[in-house]
């Protein structure tokens, strides 16, 4: 581009297109995804006419001809064509524009191919730079003349470092001791603590369920309970506490039962593969054949980044992925089957807690059993006189045959059935008291109890690879479908890796046994993808770990590195990354040791700079670190650990906190309980624990955008209602926390409101109250009591939100 | 400096905020979000694509899968075989699901069809009352769903796709076009007092849209909107000083972070709670309606009493602005939903009773106060049933299976030509003739009756534009004004 050409468009073009186009193809909106607030998007242009602009051509660009109304409909849409000065503009522009040069690389970069590592640049603030990371960052920052923000106060980096890796606020005393360490040290010894800390696997565990569709219940209609799903959650959390390498963390998801099959605390981790939502046909091979579509895009979008799902049905329209290619990827998964093992508990504490929570459920299983059966013994009775007086056989009388006596099944149900003898009020109870959901039959409550007792049981969800093809004799063969039809069947394909990756598509080495036969399918697709040579598979893992520390990651969506993606914003910084990361032994720690350590990261939230806001709005650059509103689940356990009321202990079947009265209705599913309220500690355990229901979220989440968990969740979405506002002021978790917090700020602050006052900003914000607030919340409570305060605090933008 | 974009005016953001919060419905917050979060970027167009026809719309969901022959679909020549094998009708083997076996048995309607109105629109009997406003009712047959299955076909028609986790049509109309009324949201939704229904909050909530665009559920009793009433806080006064010593709070807050916006619209965020707190009551508080109208909704009967209060709530939320309604009847898909693979003699005719007099009021009455020009009222269930018998049925428990070929939904109210038909079965309504009706395409005309384009109203997610409609969605012409 000339010299010039960019500055032009930036003083010149761009307040043009902010005044007219951007209200509908802005970053906002993006209407046929056009967005016109960068040079970037108008040469990636809209899904209808693609690029905006062609450089040196006005009267070929798209943008152009809309605006003078040669290609309907004309623009701006509903409006008066622009003045014929600012057409005129626009058009000089674009003629004089040529394609960037400098980032020549950038545009070059692609995720199938690895590049190396990349040199830190040099910057003239060297000393500025912390770490090669701060260099990446910074050079990007002085080519738009951008200077990076001062380093955020010690408080509000701490609070930001607590929230961020253990979720939730430190306590004053933390407070206290690092102010006190002024030592340059006291920053590493501060990560030392977090980074060992293991609420850190609790947070960043929660992380990766969100990414792994994480869920204690198969959704779809029958939703029905994945008893031992907690199992695979808990390995998650114990993976990121013990830092296990990603390598590893990645073979054993996706081919543990192949190489560990009898080491419980890998095998586990197959449960990934089982964790999409079921499939919605009833036809067998329709079923499998979703069934198996799910798992594959699944793993490519979560371990490789791509949007192998695309080329179901037609070739990717904007990756090189032919249809072929997802076939033959999905053919490593072919002859999987959901098995459940037994596989004891081996981690120390969990064991006995398990073992507590099974006998307890054991004693109210035989308490219900017992008054079940005296319950059916009577109607039992009453059946045999029956049968007497209708001259039958009185020893006929079974459970089983009383079913068929009182009740009529019908497609969805159980319907009192029309005989005399017995009232309709003892058949609808009886009904009340059978249950028909998750193959638990018998008294309702028993069905409960039986439910709770499989919980604890010493089992796991897995897979295996079947014997012979799930499709009848022989091994499993996979066809091509054409446009994603099941009985379509195409080309025969034999199980290999995405040819945009490898340049081939032969097909890969699978290992055989001494009789010929594949004995290892997806062990091979595992070492592929947890191999250094993969270009994609670090790459996109440190991506994500930027995005959980810094909002948005380099490749700003996580699990699409393809060409519909959005381009890396610090292409070279992303090499450079995961070339460390694989250097590193594949160690998560590591990276956040990395991060955290950046003067990057230990910039201010605050805009400092009103250049920076123009030359960089949305902050792609860094140039500050942006604020955020904490995740539900981080509000949740800050409200609780605030009001000391936390329940700290890990792993587990899930929990289940109290819902709203007026949601009962949705607690029932055929009307059995679908939530089973947990009483006392138990429904105040960290958020990371709550038994998660498909298509029953707890509301003060689902609220604050916890993901639906039916597939796999890139990124929180951050929204701001007045719904969520109203939980926070009347729901109940923080009705019932507040007067917790205010008991405890009485309890350890005595009598002087005013001491209760400094010790609950002190808890709650991590500092002192300013004189102008201790006076106002002073005279709040005086009038309206100190939970009254608490509830204020827990709503304030400072509780929820970090700097 | 930002401008009014109405006034021409410079305003402060915290007056933008407050004008275009449009309801929690459609705030049009995330634009003034977008520098913090990438998630957030993608804010309401809260302007319709072209002049709507319809400002609001009432989406009536029958669930369980209404039975299109014995309710708006007569079929004589099936009549004609009752109780005799179904005759192998060419090309359809690869068509239908596997619930089409060889060797079943026709059933034909057992109930009686009556021409209705100026238009002679043919229904059972048992819609009698809607009958009385069958000049208004657009009806679109043969429609396609991609999934036999309860859940999986609720999904589709509730958010057109047969998987959970998208947006559903009501969120999609919410972000297209946002709220009009400040104080409620602009997507609201009424389900059965007897329990919800299959998929429960996936059939109304935002999907990969932000939580903003969910529909609130609206409780019929009691509090209409969950924590909207204190549980602690006792008078008004109360809350109000709360309220104010939380702004101060956070305007404090604000003021040393040079106010980013997600703090500003989380402070406009506790204004619109108070306000609603103040005026979502009023909704559910049916004593200023007179006894004529209540009887018109059936109130005065206790079984047409609780569709019949949905239907009126739905009218007060037009009056208010809300854009979207979404109604729910039947249950789960027991013996209190539409779902009759049995004894359809008794049942079906049952819950005809308690939708067909409150549906007509509901048209009447918008009617007469001039708000049927401007509202979209659409009826529909998920999928069709079968013309042969089920599978479980036997003698005079007669009850048809899940069939997805052939279901039937009616449109009616603004820009619908009333009295007429598009799309059209075989002579057993089995499958779709001529050109196929499928789902996408009753999306794509509400939206376009709303003033939205399927195609253009896109959200980009995971690299893809998305929309409501994904690839397809033809506008059904036929039946528009």
């Amino acid at each position: 581009m000339p010299a010039g050409a960019e500055e032009i468009f930036r003083s010149e073009i761009q307040p043009i297109l902010n005044q007219h186009c951007l209200a509908c193809h802005g970053t906002d909106s993006q209407l046929s995804g056009l967005n016109l607030s960068t040079l970037e998007g108008l040469l990636s242009g809209g899904a209808r006419h693609g690029p905006a602009i062609v450089p040196g051509h006005p009267e070929q660009s798209v943008l152009m001809r809309v605006l003078r109304g040669e290609v309907a409909p004309s623009m701006p849409m509903g409006s008066a064509p622009l003045p014929d000065g600012k057409i005129q503009a626009i058009a000089k522009w674009i003629e004089q524009f040529k394609p960037a040069q400098e980032h020549a690389d950038d545009n070059d970069w692609s995720p199938f191919r690895a590049n190396g590592r990349p040199d830190p640049p040099d910057v003239s603030r060297d000393s500025w730079a912390r770490n090669p990371i701060d260099r990446f960052i910074l050079a990007r920052l002085e080519e738009q003349g951008i200077d990076p923000a001062p380093e955020a106060d010690r408080r509000r980096l701490m609070r930001r470092l607590y929230f961020n890796l253990v979720g939730e606020p430190p306590t004053p005393e933390e407070v206290q001791t690092f102010l006190a360490d002024e030592g340059e040290s006291a920053h590493d010894r501060l990560l030392d603590k977090l980074l060992g800390d293991p609420r850190y696997g609790e947070r960043w565990g929660r992380h990766w369920l969100d990414v792994a569709r994480y869920s204690d219940s198969t959704g779809g209609e029958a939703n029905r309970e994945l008893y031992h799903m907690w199992r695979y959650r808990d390995y998650v959390i114990d993976a990121f506490n013990s830092d296990k390498p990603y390598d590893e963390f990645v073979k054993e998801q996706l081919a543990a039962d192949e190489f560990a099959p009898t080491d419980p605390d890998k095998r586990v981790a197959t449960a990934f593969l089982r964790l999409g939502a079921p499939p919605q046909s009833q036809i067998r091979r329709v079923a499998r054949q979703q069934h198996l579509n799910e798992v594959a895009g699944t793993v490519g979008s979560v371990f490789l980044g791509l949007s192998l799902s695309c080329a179901q049905c037609h070739d990717h329209k904007y990756d090189p992925i032919p249809t072929r290619d997802f076939y033959r990827f999905q053919a490593f998964f072919l002859p999987i089957e959901n098995v459940n093992v037994d596989a004891e508990i081996t981690k120390e504490g969990t064991r006995e807690l398990v073992a507590r929570g099974r006998g307890a459920a054991e004693q109210r299983l035989n308490l219900a059993r017992e008054a079940y059966e005296a319950y059916e013994n009577q109607l039992l009775a009453k059946f045999r006189s029956v049968l007497r007086e209708e001259g039958g056989d009185p020893s006929s009388a079974t459970p089983a045959t009383l079913r068929v006596r009182l009740t009529d099944a019908v497609a969805n149900g159980v319907v009192p059935r029309d005989e005399p003898s017995f009232s309709r009020a003892e058949k609808v109870e009886y009904i009340r008291r059978l249950s028909f959901v998750d193959g638990f039959r018998g008294g309702r409550d028993m069905g409960v109890y039986r439910r709770q007792v499989e919980r604890h049981l010493p089992k796991i969800h897995t897979i295996e690879n079947a014997r012979e093809s799930p499709y009848g004799a022989g091994l499993p063969v996979q066809f091509v479908r054409v446009r994603g039809e099941v009985d379509n069947l195409g080309e025969r394909v034999l199980p290999g890796f995405p040819s945009a990756v490898t340049g081939t598509d032969d097909p890969a080495p699978l290992p055989l046994d001494s009789l010929g036969n594949v004995n290892r399918w997806r062990f091979p697709l595992a070492t592929w993808i947890a191999s250094p040579e993969n270009p994609l598979t670090a790459r996109v893992m440190v991506n994500r770990i930027w995005q959980w520390h810094f909002g948005r990651g380099i490749v700003a969506t996580p699990s699409n590195f393809g060409a519909n993606g959005i381009r890396p914003s610090h292409p070279d910084l992303l090499d450079w990354l995961a070339d460390e990361f694989v250097a590193s032994g594949w160690s998560v720690k590591a990276m956040h040791r990395l991060i955290l350590n950046s003067a990057t990261y230990r910039q201010s939230s605050i805009r400092f700079s009103e250049h920076a806001n123009e030359a960089d709005p949305s902050n792609t650059l860094l140039s500050r670190i942006p604020g955020r509103r904490l995740e539900g689940e981080v509000i949740r356990d800050s409200i609780l650990a605030v009001s000391r009321r936390l329940n700290r202990a890990r792993g587990g079947p899930g929990v289940y906190p109290r819902l709203p009265e007026a949601m009962k209705d949705q607690m029932l599913v055929k009307n059995w309980p679908a939530w089973e309220p947990s009483s006392g500690p138990d429904s105040r355990k960290k958020s990371v624990y709550v038994f998660q229901r498909r298509q029953l979220a707890l509301p003060l989440l689902e609220m604050l955008d916890a993901p639906v968990p039916q597939v796999s969740s890139e990124q929180r979405r951050i929204s701001t209602t007045a719904i969520q506002s109203l939980a926070m002021l009347n729901g109940r978790l923080v009705a019932e926390e507040a007067q917790h917090f205010a008991a405890r700020l009485e309890d350890e602050a005595g009598r002087d409101p005013r001491d209760q006052i400094t010790l609950a900003f002190r808890l709650a914000f991590s500092r002192e109250p300013t004189k102008a607030e201790l006076r106002r919340y002073n005279e709040f409570a005086e009038r309206e009591g100190l939970a009254a305060v608490c509830r204020v605090l827990f709503n304030a933008n400072e509780f929820v939100h970090v700097d | 400096m930002l401008i009014d974009l109405q006034t021409g005016k410079p305003t402060s953001r915290r007056q933008l905020l407050l004008q275009s919060f449009n309801g929690l419905g459609g705030l049009a917050l995330s634009s003034l979000l977008s520098q913090d979060s990438l998630a957030s970027t993608q804010p309401p167009r809260n302007s319709a694509h072209h002049p709507p026809k319809a400002k609001n719309c009432i989406f009536l969901f029958m669930s369980g899968g209404v039975s299109q022959v014995d309710t708006f679909e007569n079929k004589p020549e099936l009549a004609k075989i009752d109780g005799q094998r179904m005759p192998v009708l060419p090309g359809l083997a690869t068509q239908l699901d596997a619930y089409v076996r060889s060797d079943v048995v026709a059933v034909g309607s057992p109930f009686e069809f009556r021409r209705y109105g100026e238009s002679g629109r043919e229904m059972a009997t048992m819609f009698g009352n809607l009958g009385g406003v069958a000049d208004e009712l657009a009806f679109v047959h043969g429609i396609e769903v991609d999934s036999p299955l309860h859940s999986a076909a609720t999904l589709h028609v509730t958010t057109g796709s047969v998987f959970a986790g998208n947006p559903s049509v009501g969120a999609w109309v919410a972000y297209g076009l946002g709220s009009e009324n400040e104080n409620l949201p602009a997507y609201m939704v009424l389900h059965d007092r007897r329990g919800g229904p299959v998929n429960g909050s996936a059939v109304w909530q935002s999907g990969y849209l932000p939580a903003s665009y969910q529909g609130t559920l609206l409780r019929s009793s009691g509090p209409p909107i969950l924590n909207l009433k204190s549980s602690t806080v006792g008078s008004a006064e109360t809350s109000r000083r709360e309220f104010d010593l939380l702004r101060w709070t956070n305007e404090q807050h604000a003021a040393g972070r040079n106010a980013t916006d997600t703090l500003e619209a989380r402070i406009a965020a506790y204004e619109l709670a108070y306000r609603m707190q103040t005026h979502a009551p009023g909704i559910v508080d049916l004593s200023d309606e007179p006894a004529s109208v209540r009887n018109l909704y059936g109130l005065d009967n206790p079984v047409t009493e609780p569709f019949g209060r949905q239907c009126l709530l739905a009218r007060r939320m037009v009056e208010r602005g809300v854009r979207y309604s979404l109604l729910v009847h039947g249950w789960e898909n027991g013996v209190y939903s539409w779902d009759h693979h049995k004894e359809i003699r008794d049942w079906l005719p049952a819950r005809a009773q308690e939708v067909d007099l409150p549906i007509a009021g509901l048209i009447q009455d918008l009617k007469s106060r001039g708000l049927l020009d401007q509202t979209l009222v659409v009826f529909t269930t998920e999928m069709s049933r079968t013309p042969f018998i089920a599978r479980k049925a036997y003698g005079a428990r007669v009850g048809r299976d899940h069939h997805r070929h052939s279901m039937v939904s009616w449109f009616a109210g603004a820009g619908v030509k009333g009295g007429s038909t598009v799309g059209a079965t075989d002579e057993f309504s089995l499958s779709c003739l001529d050109q196929p009706i499928h789902v996408r395409d009753i999306h794509a005309t509400i939206l376009h009756l709303m003033g939205l384009e399927s195609d253009a109203l896109t959200y980009l997610h995971e690299g893809r534009h998305k929309r409501l409609t994904d690839t397809g969605g033809r506008v059904l012409n036929e039946i528009l004004a």
